[in-house]
């Protein structure tokens, strides 16, 4: 074999190598576009890895690293002048007494230095310690997710309603998104108006359950996934289930994420069980330790006509109801983006 | 003029890691190429203590017809005393990983390796010349200093680790396969530099929509005691604490029985000067996925798959096209092995006796 005949062999080989790693990226952005490949699975590996970093403080980490810089934090001036030779030892000490009035006078003030500097870091220790002391108190007590995950508002009642606001909205700017679909029957209606939608519930048997129906449906949680859609992609976002009972931190995260997410023109809807349906539904274990409870439509109308969606309507059943809004194709006012004083009047509303 | 002698010294031998193995096959070439030669140290391990020389014993004086070859890695005080001595020196660059790598982990490796960038500046000025195991090494050299160099690959013999290979760990690891699940390999220090954490990121994606039964074997001894700490709370963390197998440190014999019973080498690490583990897995047939970092695409040439993205779902994907695609796998480990062979004792041997002819050529005394 010539020089010649193992170059171009090399050269072929290094093309079929960049068309299989094309294949693979274009594999990769595939499936995560349509979802098989969530983007909020490969940040929960990054956040839960970063817990265990030296810097990370979950499981008590940060004491760990307070103690690690504590025991660094001392500079020993006993050099050592140990050696196997006795001449050179003589040297080592000789070098050391003449330059000890020099060293101590520098390092004495490098042990002051950092024995200040780790006093600071304690004492932010224990600030830190007892906000989240104080923090601690207002987290509501886990539950098992899968009590959690009690679905949503019966959509049906508003069906009408939503296929009415999309087809008037159009849905040209992208695919309708609903949040927490459950079995997908929504969806399932969606469709078959010829309403391009997908949709995403964070419970294994409903996603399956609504991907054997021959729906796209993904398995993922809300907010990650909201993340992950580029801004004003979508024509039209329903949300249902999560709403209810969603903490007021991630309610906040979801309405910002719904103001940027959903195209200008687009419609934005809230189903939601009625505070009152909601207690008699999930019981008193879950309304009372869940990490938040459902808001009155009168108070979604006014959160989200306050992020810059228009035309907001809302429409009740017996135990659920609807916010259906469009987004304006202006922007919203400077710092009208959930105010402070308007989320808690929001909260004391609910 | 060609001297007597031609020493080596390192700041710790250890006989059976990569520069190790490699001084070892060096001076083995020194000698047969009639020089006289020993290898120095300040620090050494038991099993290999009969083979080196302490630098404590190093006479004071300087040694006539006499030159050093430096092998640099990291920073060490031994580099500061050959730089002072006045025999002529050469330099045998292996890389240094930078210490931001090692982050929080591995305190005294960012320390360690600030020394070494600045004992790869002064060494640079005191050699007449330096190899480099790679053209990224190379690189480095150029950037940091005009002088003659010459990149030749480090001296390994996979042939010899093929040879001896543990059967009762084959057979254990076969039993362990019997009930299915692919095997992924990585084998290298277990320090934040070789990311090991984002091969467990990969292996939770490939389990998670590939093969929920995958295992993923890192060999290598820890550097600190932190990150492998770390790796470990991660895997059980996730649910894979049965599927993420921390050997540590391993004889030839059972890195072979990894090697021969691995479906698929992957590589996430964040620098690499050479990376032998990859040419060793292109010996045994085990097809390579690389992420593109440091001199990794130069030792791989086209017998690896090497990769610009190593998310978890970009590692997981390659891996699965690798060892779910017949005529991939099959045209990797073809062009692996054909890599591998570029870089067989016999050839490295002759590239080496080459180099040390030019480098003889270049100093003190030639007529260049």
């Amino acid at each position: 074999m010539t020089t010649e005949d193992t170059a171009a062999g090399e050269e072929q080989a290094r093309a079929y190598l960049d068309r299989v790693r094309r294949e693979i990226d274009d594999e990769v952005r595939r499936r995560r576009a349509a979802g098989d490949f969530p983007p909020s699975f490969e940040r929960r590996l990054d956040e839960l890895f970063a817990r265990f970093t030296p810097t990370g403080v979950a499981d008590d980490h940060f004491t760990e690293a307070l103690k690690l810089a504590d025991r660094s934090a001392y500079f020993d001036i006993d050099v050592p002048i140990g050696t196997r030779r006795a001449p050179r030892g003589f040297v080592k000490w000789s070098l050391w007494q003449a330059e000890a009035w020099f060293m101590h006078y520098v390092v004495s003030q490098l042990n002051h230095f950092a024995a200040s500097a780790m006093r600071v870091l304690h004492l932010l220790d224990e600030r830190l310690s007892e906000v989240e002391r104080d923090v601690a108190v207002l987290t509501p007590p886990a539950l098992p997710e899968e009590e959690l995950l009690t679905p949503g508002a019966d959509a049906a009642p508003f069906l009408d309603a939503l296929r009415t606001r999309l087809r008037s909205h159009g849905t040209s700017a992208g695919r309708v998104l609903h949040a927490e679909c459950g079995d997908g029957s929504l969806l399932a209606s969606l469709a078959a108006s010829g309403i391009d939608a997908y949709g995403i519930d964070p419970g294994t048997a409903a996603s399956d359950r609504a991907v054997q129906a021959g729906l796209d449906v993904r398995r993922d949680e809300v907010l990650g996934h909201l993340e992950s859609v580029a801004d004003e992609a979508l024509a039209g976002l329903v949300l249902s289930a999560c709403v209810d009972r969603l903490s007021l931190a991630e309610r906040r995260r979801l309405v910002r994420l719904a103001e940027a997410k959903v195209a200008p023109g687009g419609m934005l809807a809230v189903i939601g069980t009625m505070p009152e349906a909601w207690e008699r539904r999930v019981g008193p274990v879950v309304a009372d330790l869940s990490p938040g409870r459902p808001l009155h439509p009168e108070t979604w109308a006014h959160l989200v006509s306050q992020i810059g969606f228009a035309d907001v309507d809302h429409l009740t059943d017996r135990d659920g109801f609807a916010v259906v809004a469009a987004k304006s194709s202006d922007p919203p006012p400077a710092g009208a983006a959930f105010p402070e004083s308007r989320t808690a009047e929001a909260s004391a509303g609910s | 003029m060609r001297p007597a002698r031609i020493d080596q010294v390192v700041p710790s031998f250890g006989g059976r890691d990569a520069i190790g193995v490699h001084i070892m096959h060096l001076r083995g070439l020194l000698r047969d190429l009639c020089f006289e030669s020993d290898i120095w140290c300040e620090g050494t391990f038991p099993d290999v203590r009969g083979e080196c020389r302490l630098l404590s014993e190093l006479p004071a004086r300087p040694r006539a017809d006499t030159w050093w070859l430096y092998h640099l890695s990291s920073g060490s005080p031994v580099a500061d005393l050959i730089g002072a001595r006045a025999e002529p020196k050469m330099l045998d660059y292996h890389n240094i990983t930078p210490g931001e790598l090692f982050g929080s982990w591995v305190p005294w490796a960012v320390a360690e390796a600030a020394a070494g960038r600045r004992q790869l500046d002064d060494l640079t000025g005191a050699s007449f010349f330096a190899f480099a195991d790679s053209a990224f090494n190379e690189a480095e050299l150029r950037a940091m200093r005009t002088m003659p160099t010459r990149v030749v690959a480090p001296l390994f013999d996979p042939a010899a680790l093929a040879a001896a290979v543990d059967q009762d760990l084959v057979a254990t690891r076969r039993e362990q396969r019997a009930g299915g699940g692919v095997d992924w390999l990585f084998v290298g220090r277990v320090t934040p530099s070789k990311a090991q954490h984002d091969l467990v990121k990969a292996l939770a994606c490939y389990r998670r929509f590939f093969d929920p039964r995958a295992r993923l074997h890192l060999v290598g001894s820890a550097m600190g005691e932190d990150y492998p700490r770390a790796l470990r709370r991660f895997a059980a963390r996730l649910g894979l604490d049965a599927a993420v197998h921390l050997t540590g440190p391993v004889s030839d014999a059972e890195l072979a029985a990894y090697y021969a019973t691995a479906d698929v080498f992957v590589s996430a690490s964040e620098h690499e000067g050479f990376c032998v583990p990859i040419v060793e897995a292109m010996h045994f047939g085990v097809p390579v996925v690389a992420y593109r970092a440091g001199a990794v695409p130069d030792t791989a040439g086209s017998g690896a798959l090497v990769l610009d993205d190593k998310s978890p779902m970009a590692l997981a994907t390659a891996v699965h096209r690798v060892v779910d695609d017949a005529v991939v796998r099959d045209r990797l480990v073809d062009a692996g092995a054909q890599r591998s062979g570029e870089f067989s004792l016999e050839r490295s041997r002759a590239r080496w006796a080459a180099a040390l002819d030019e480098a003889i050529q270049t100093g003190p005394g030639s007529a260049r």
